[in-house]
């Protein structure tokens, strides 16, 4: 495990889903590692976000499809963690979603379906 | 079919659309701009610089009114590498204040003040409506649909931004129905604010320059990124471009990691310590260049700005505002063009690329096809900024007998890891696709 792990995570469930962690770097070697970590979520709390109510999920995934999935690159590049595997199962939460469109675009297993939140939803920069 | 209200329908306010359909309704071509924010700008993000004075082809007096931040008078080029050291070329030309060659920009300011422009200009502008799709009939695309209701016009223009969903359902891109991994990059961005004076002194802008600083982090576990750091009226822009391929195995290490190990970089720390974080964002980064093109044209149809691809990024600097407004005046002329022969095919479209080919922004990608390639090598990110680092701590060290400039190069190369070769051969890939 490297010394990276965040903070608060919940692990997932090895045996079960078969994701187990593809080798990392070493990264005890850098002084990146030693650096606290802010909570992106706090973070996110600086932009100003609509939310929309919870009948409308602009970004759905399959989290059978990610129980196989090779990679997990969505935890990896995803500004706002928005995914994150729970006991073992693809927790995605899209409500912090600042609509990149990354995780379309490194989800090759093809788990993620993306549309544009409806129009006055979602995230609202006052600087940009 | 009914009959079109609209001969154009530009979708998307950014620089790409704005400028298109500024430029259209100045060639008397009934326009109508749908954008999805509420408000111009309030989904855009860049970092961001914009250079050049593009603008003027449709709005000549746009630096008397265009709401930019600083001008850049203070260009910063730095290795930053991870176990502390900085190696940064800084360069100061007060010329710049008056002389202007770029501007920070806040695209929640600019995009707004574009679509007042549109306004004036004479288009419809609509905001707070999702295009939800192109809509075709025989393979022609003949409006755009949202909420199930189609609106139609003669040519759509599709200036929908890096993560262009419209190309995507239109099926302009090539048969792909994803896009490129290897195409985009991530930009994560946050906006610290400083007081104005905080910032004039410690920056040494003056109240009427600005600094423009673009860094290479080291980093040995293979993650491809480059920082930025841009100074605003009263806050900084600071952020990372990083290659998404290279996030791939990285354990848990994520993408607000980097950011986050950027601003805590000490050379970086020292120039924004007690900034108070007020914005956070992240938005796709276009840079796989002329081979990464979607569609251009197509029946009743064009695409523009990073839709289409048009944003040259090396990671480090970036520059897609400017060919945004250039591609959307190029798209525009070619719709004025249809216009007046009275034919929408792609074949009559088609202009659209030969004013491209003659406003030389094909000839700009053409060139610059290999500078990803180049940039994102990854000796310059794992290797080049401890080497730099090695080599200043030898010189400084006033240890012992003298020894020439060479003799610590070399040393420095062992200690680093680089040899010889590659650094011919990085420093003539870079002199020959700079
Ligand atoms: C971190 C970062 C740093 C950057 N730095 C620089 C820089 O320093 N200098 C520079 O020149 N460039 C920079 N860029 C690139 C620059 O931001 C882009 O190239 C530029 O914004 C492209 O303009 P555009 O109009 O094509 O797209 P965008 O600015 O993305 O505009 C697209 C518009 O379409 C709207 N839209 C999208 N979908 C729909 C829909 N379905 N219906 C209705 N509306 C829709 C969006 O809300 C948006 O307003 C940077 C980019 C990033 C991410
Ligand atoms: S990349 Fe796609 S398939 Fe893999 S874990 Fe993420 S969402 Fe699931
Ligand atoms: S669009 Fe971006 S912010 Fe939203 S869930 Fe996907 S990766 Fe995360």
């Amino acid at each position: 495990m490297s010394a990276h792990s965040a903070p608060a995570q919940v692990p997932k469930n090895v045996a079960g889903g078969g994701h187990g962690h593809v080798a990392a770097p070493d990264r005890e070697a850098s002084p990146l590692a030693k650096l606290p970590k802010l909570d992106v979520k706090a973070r996110l709390g600086a932009a100003k976000f609509v939310t929309d109510g919870h009948d409308f999920a602009h970004i759905t995934v399959d989290p059978d499809i990610c129980d196989t999935c090779p990679h997990e690159m969505c935890i990896n590049t995803c500004p706002a963690k928005c995914f994150e595997f729970v006991n073992g199962r693809m927790q995605f939460t899209y409500e912090d979603c600042v609509e990149c469109g990354t995780c379309d675009i490194v989800c090759t297993p093809g788990s993620v379906k993306w549309t544009n939140p409806r129009a006055s939803f979602g995230v609202n920069y006052r600087y940009g | 079919m009914s009959r079109s209200q609209y001969q154009c329908i530009v979708v998307g306010g950014g620089f790409a659309g704005a400028s298109a359909a500024i430029r259209l309704a100045q060639k008397g071509v009934k326009t109508l701009l749908v954008e999805r924010a509420d408000e111009g700008g309030a989904k855009n993000l860049s970092g961001g610089i914009l250079w050049g004075n593009d603008l003027a082809a449709i709005l000549p007096d746009w630096k008397a009114t265009l709401p930019v931040e600083r001008p850049v008078s203070n260009k910063k080029v730095g290795f930053l590498s991870e176990n502390g050291p900085a190696f940064v070329i800084d360069f100061h030309d007060p010329a710049l204040k008056t002389q202007t060659v770029g501007y920070a920009v806040l695209r929640a300011k600019t995009d707004k003040w574009l679509l007042e422009q549109a306004k004036k200009a004479g288009v419809t502008v609509v905001t707070g409506v999702n295009v939800e799709g192109l809509a075709k009939q025989n393979g022609r695309v003949v409006g755009v649909q949202q909420s199930g209701e189609t609106t139609y016009a003669d040519v759509v223009i599709v200036a929908d931004g890096a993560n262009s969903r419209l190309t995507l359902q239109g099926d302009l891109r090539h048969g792909h129905k994803k896009l490129d991994m290897d195409h985009y990059a991530l930009g994560v961005k946050e906006i610290l604010k400083l007081p104005r004076a905080t910032i004039e002194e410690r920056f040494g802008t003056g109240t009427d320059g600005g600094m423009a600083g673009e860094f290479v982090l080291g980093r040995c576990d293979g993650v491809l990124a480059g920082g930025f750091l841009y100074t605003n009226q009263d806050t900084l822009s600071l952020g990372v471009v990083i290659n998404l391929p290279s996030m791939k195995n990285q354990g848990e290490l994520t993408t607000h990691d980097v950011v986050e190990q950027f601003r805590n970089h000490p050379y970086i720390q020292s120039l924004v310590k007690g900034a108070e974080l007020v914005e956070y964002g992240a938005h796709l980064v276009p840079e796989g260049g002329y081979q990464a093109f979607s569609e251009l044209c197509g029946d009743g149809v064009l695409v523009v700005g990073d839709a289409a691809g048009f944003c040259f990024s090396n990671g480090i600097v970036i520059q897609g505002m400017n060919y945004a407004v250039r591609s959307g005046i190029c798209a525009a002329d070619a719709v004025a063009h249809a216009v007046k022969v009275g034919d929408f095919s792609a074949v009559t479209l088609a202009q659209y690329e030969r004013n491209l080919e003659s406003d030389g922004i094909m000839d700009d990608f053409r060139n610059f096809k290999n500078v990803s390639k180049f940039l994102w090598n990854p000796r310059l990110f794992q290797k080049y900024p401890d080497f730099l680092a090695n080599v200043f701590r030898r010189m400084l060290k006033a240890e012992g007998p003298k020894k020439k400039m060479r003799a610590h190069l070399t040393e420095a190369m062992k200690e680093s890891g680089v040899s010889k070769a590659d650094i011919l051969r990085d420093g003539l890939n870079g002199g020959m696709n700079l």
